[in-house]
């Protein structure tokens, strides 16, 4: 036990000695927070749009109102030419464009058929699905009011009108914000243990200093647990710094117990300090632990873990992969704990794999460890 | 009969097809300073592992303090303190705050009152606070004996811990090896340097993982007594070295610098033999002395004998 | 330049030795790119659906009817009551819920007004926003069609009537993920590798104390930096090539421009972003900063602020400012305008330019630092 405390007192010491890690431990944190706190929004406004109008009537020009009326498009050009729009769009500087036939009017009155033509800039194309939903909801909705209209002109009765009242849950003004916050919470512990980790034990390779200590009576589990308990307490040092700036700045809602997510993080950080601790060993320079942590580590927990991109839209295979990734279990729990107040028990089966995958991820690296040393 | 404080019998290791230690077998007992004495690659290192508990050996045994080295390491490892070669201390640490952190690992009891004993001892008082990295090498050398010894093992392996390091300094590294010993510390020391070799109580010499001799340094020497050791100068060396390879009488012979010294056996006739060889191949003789064996010679003899046999 | 090509050849043993590392920065960018690119999707399919229906009518079904015909909702969970929705919506077990209230189908036929109801998990506000607009374009559709049954029994001749709409994708006609991945993808790959790569490399000699042998040789600071950048630069070129290729053989996506000014605009900016890592590695002594330091820098922002994922429209102009810095940014666009669009250097005369400045200016900055320590 003494050789625990005589590791953690060391690497302590050398972290404060190493006069650029403390206030990155603590400001990296915020850094990333703020970023994506503020940055991330789904919510687009102000598409730039550009309008060829060839009917040019009262009806055709409602239409283009009705579009731009919330802040959403914006009509930058009015263009008579459908051609002129493309070459505005190959230069970004238009992303839409809204082709109105002509006799637009006249069709739409006499319940014809006519025909309008949206096209946008697809090689955004998040944006232009987010874009042309509203594109089409607005024309949707003007379109089935003319056919109202042209119908209780007609004498046409009874015509029924369904509204669908929206109830949104967990966040009513539907903030991409609140679902993002707790989600930078998982990246920034998972992000400064695994460097710290795996960074670590390779140093004393390159060093040679676990030479000296291979020679000493101190056992190998001894050592791992004096090098990760530094790490441990640096990752609930992260997890306070977090949780207070998006409680008390981003006025993100903190619904859930504290101390659940305390657990949960424990759980988390045993997997990622884990992850460290293999990559470490397998690692032979500091410079090959760094490739290694970022592409097996955390590129995977980026993109698989339902961080930006959703889970349930993945290919059966990647779904199933992703289960071994720690932040997806992790980031399930942490957003519900903080948008639903769910706690533990309605995440049994996160919580589970997520204490399994900790458990066999910490038990192989820690074998391979000693096996190394030895 | 005294038991030996460190004990190999066989000590073998191989590695693959690759014999790096072959059947070693030597004693050193309680206050030694022994000697292990060889060339790069010669085996010194990984028998020196096997030793310290570190590596397992392939067949035979090896007894430190009373306890297996292969079985019980762990208990072996409390009883020893190791120097490497390589400075292989924290260079983000101070001078004390490595003592402090094996001290610790070691679980010395008092530990600030043996600190500043250590620091004593080793000779680095008013380095305390400086970091390791700062040190200049030889007192690095000295930090690194202070943790070797910070939890007074009664068995101390030092591998090369002169190298990179000045005579002087040198010098000044075997008076505290002697201090140690004064205190009742069995060491271990490896090293290549021969001048070196002659301050420890008794050698063992290695080449290609063999022991090819295990006694004192004069006793060593002595196995030449009847080989007669002649300092030669002569042009061309190359040219000279060849025609003594080849002359029956001559046992070894190799360069020195300018000089050659060549062993040669079967008394005064076979030297004058050996002299009219090399006139009759057109080397010049610039000037001959006979030489007192010195250690070298002893090496490379026996390295011969080791290969030829 | 003798002086660089020295540094140059040094650096080159020094990454010929770590093959494992070598290979991962060369293989990686494209694997990553192959193994992601299936994988990630924007799309909102298959949305776990919950119905409530206390109609229990012959349009009360139809109306749920009409929500299945496309595969935009899955798994539907028949409800009991707005409670049981409620309670399946915080279990997580539906994402969205649907209550028909007891009136519905009376209404329809007689051509009332009446509300339903969608209960919606709003934690992940875009897939909500989408999921209300499916509903809202489902009823819509619906209340259409219903409007079309009445009028043809009522014997009323009028037209098809309606509006088409007919909606053109440039550059990605059927709005494949993929094609618009490709770019996003491999500009913050190629980023994040090629920070990682030299992130290490001033902090090595440093670590291993050859800095101290630098200082003494008669190299100028800024042969030091470029000398460390340019062997990386080869290998990061070939591995923007193989990203390249995969995404050609695996998702059909060509180069529509010029490969010679891709190609171009790639060796700008991966020489300022290896350029950025040494700048990195010459701020401290210690792996681990430098690493932390790295990653913090590149990975997030690089998703996050290069308009990759989050439209840059939409930040507030104080993130929007911290955007112009973020290097992924510029060749994000460049690249999609290249690949997808086929256009010239005229059209992103502005990136390039950034681009340019961005590779000067760490090459000075990093130089600087260098100095300092040569001096030091």
């Amino acid at each position: 036990m003494t050789g625990v405390f005589a590791i953690v007192k060391k690497e302590f010491k050398q972290i404060a000695r190493d006069r650029k890690m403390i206030p990155l431990v603590l400001a990296s944190p915020v850094f990333q927070l703020v970023l994506l706190g503020y940055a991330a929004t789904m919510d687009i406004k102000e598409v730039r749009l550009a309008v060829c109008d060839h009917d040019k009537s009262s009806m055709s020009r409602e239409l283009v109102r009705s579009v731009v009326a919330s802040d959403i498009f914006r009509a930058v050009a009015f263009v008579d030419n459908e051609d002129q729009i493309d070459p505005l769009i190959a230069s970004s500087k238009v992303y839409m464009g809204l082709v109105l036939p002509k006799d637009f009017e006249k069709a739409i009155v006499s319940m014809k058929g006519t025909s309008v033509l949206v096209v946008a800039d697809g090689s955004e194309a998040a944006k232009a699905t987010i874009a042309l939903n509203y594109m089409q909801e607005a024309l949707l909705i003007f379109a089935s009011e003319q056919a109202r209209k042209a119908l209780a002109m007609v004498g046409a009765r009874d015509i029924p009108l369904i509204r669908v009242e929206p109830r949104v849950f967990y966040n009513e003004e539907l903030k991409s914000r609140d679902f993002m916050v707790p989600a930078v919470l998982a990246m920034v512990l998972m992000v400064m243990t695994v460097v710290l980790s795996s960074m670590n034990i390779v140093r004393e390779k390159e060093y040679g200093t676990i030479e000296q200590l291979v020679v000493t009576p101190l056992k190998g589990g001894a050592l791992i647990a004096g090098k990760l308990l530094p790490f441990l307490v640096i990752g609930l040092v992260d997890i306070c710094i977090v949780v207070l700036v998006a409680v008390f700045w981003f006025a993100v809602p903190m619904r859930g117990s504290y101390v659940s997510l305390l657990l949960a993080s424990l759980l988390f950080l045993v997997s990622t300090l884990g992850l460290g601790l293999f990559v470490s060993t397998v690692a032979k320079t500091q410079q090959q632990a760094m490739m290694i942590a970022v592409f097996f580590v955390m590129v995977p927990s980026v993109l698989l873990s339902g961080f930006i991109f959703p889970i349930e839209n993945m290919p059966t295979i990647f779904q199933e992969a992703s289960r071994f990734v720690p932040m997806r279990h992790y980031l399930a729990i942490v957003r519900d704990l903080f948008l639903k107040g769910t706690g533990l028990r309605s995440h049994l089966s996160e919580v589970v794999q997520l204490a399994g995958l900790g458990v066999f991820i910490f038990g192989l690296a820690a074998t391979m460890f000693r096996k190394r040393v030895d | 009969m005294a038991e030996a404080v460190i004990e190999a019998k066989e000590l073998s290791k191989r590695f693959g097809d690759f014999v790096a230690v072959d059947r070693v077998s030597f004693q050193v007992m309680a206050g030694e300073v022994f000697g292990f004495l060889g060339p790069n690659g010669a085996g010194k290192t990984t028998t020196i592992r096997m030793l310290c508990g570190l590596m397992k050996p392939s067949s035979g045994s090896a007894r430190v303090a009373s306890h297996d080295c292969a079985k019980e390491s762990e208990k072996v490892k409390k009883r020893i303190g190791y120097m490497s070669q390589k400075f292989t201390l924290y260079p983000d640490l101070t001078v004390r705050e490595n003592l402090e952190f094996y001290g610790s690992i070691y679980g010395v009891k008092n530990l600030k009152a043996r600190l500043h004993e250590v620091i004593g001892i080793v000779w680095l008082q008013g380095l305390e606070n400086k970091l390791a990295k700062d040190l200049a090498v030889g007192h690095r050398q000295r930090l690194a004996l202070g943790c070797a010894i910070v939890h007074n093992p009664p068995v101390l392996f030092l591998d090369e811990p002169t190298s990179g390091v000045d005579p002087e300094k040198r010098r000044k590294f075997w008076e505290l090896i002697y201090e140690l010993k004064s205190q009742g510390t069995t060491i271990l020391v490896t090293t290549h340097y021969m001048d070196e070799a002659e301050y420890c109580e008794r050698l063992a010499l290695i080449g290609s993982g063999r022991i090819l001799a295990c006694d004192t340094p004069a006793a060593i020497k002595k196995a030449l007594w009847s080989v007669q050791v002649v300092e030669l100068v002569c042009e061309p060396q190359i040219g000279a070295l060849k025609v003594l390879k080849s002359h029956r009488a001559c046992l070894f012979a190799s360069a020195f610098g300018k000089a050659i010294h060549a062993g040669i056996v079967g008394g005064d006739e076979a030297v004058r033999s050996v002299y009219e060889t090399l006139l009759s191949n057109g080397v010049v003789v610039h000037s001959t002395s006979k030489a007192e064996p010195s250690l070298e010679d002893a090496f490379i003899y026996l390295v011969q004998q080791g290969k030829s046999s | 330049m003798k002086g660089i090509l020295l540094v140059t050849w040094k650096e080159f043993i020094h990454i010929a030795r770590d093959r494992i590392g070598l290979f991962i920065m060369v293989a990686f960018p494209a694997i990553t790119l192959m193994l992601y690119g299936y994988a990630l999707n924007f799309d909102v399919k298959n949305v776990r659906l919950g119905v409530c229906d206390l109609d229990k009518t012959k349009e009360s079904r139809a109306f749920v009817r009409s929500f299945l015909a496309h595969d935009y909702f899955g798994l539907v969970e028949d409800l009991q009551s707005a409670e049981e929705v409620e309670k399946a919506l915080s279990h997580g077990e539906i994402a969205v819920g649907i209550v028909i209230p007891k009136d519905f189908g009376r209404a329809v036929q007689t051509g009332k007004e009446i509300a339903v109801q969608a209960l919606i998990d709003g934690a992940n506000a875009q897939s909500a926003n989408t999921v209300l607009g499916y509903i809202k374009g489902f009823t819509l559709n619906f209340v259409a069609r219903k409007i079309q049954e009445k009028l043809e029994a009522t014997g009323l001749r009028i037209g098809q009537g309606g509006m088409d709409l007919r909606m053109l994708m440039y550059y990605n006609p059927t709005l494949e993920t993929a094609r618009f991945l490709v770019p996003g993808l491999m500009g913050i790959v190629l980023t994040v590798m090629a920070v990682v790569a030299t992130a290490l490399s001033l902090v090595r000699e440093k670590e291993r104390g050859t800095m101290t042998m630098l200082k003494m040789l008669p190299f100028r600071a800024y042969q030091i930096v470029i000398g460390k950048t340019l062997p990386y630069l080869l290998f990061s070129l070939f591995a923007a090539g193989l990203v390249l290729v995969a995404s050609k053989v695996l998702f059909g996506v060509e180069v529509k421009g010029s490969l010679l000014l891709l190609f171009s605009m790639l060796l700008v900016y991966l020489f300022g972003a290896l350029a950025l890592g040494v700048f990195i590695s010459s701020l401290t002594e210690s792996a681990q900063v430098a690493f932390t330091i790295g990653v913090t820098m590149t990975m997030l922002p690089s998703f996050i602020l290069s308009g990759f994922v989050f439209p840059l429209e939409s930040m507030p102009w104080a993130v929007r400012a911290v955007s112009y810095i973020v290097p992924a940014r510029y060749i994000i666009a460049i690249i999609r305008a290249i690949m997808l669009k086929g256009e010239g250097l005229q059209t992103f005369m502005f990136e390039f330019l950034w681009l340019v400045g961005f590779a000067i200016a760490m090459t000075l900055f990093a130089s600087i630092r260098v100095r300092k320590t040569l001096a030091g």
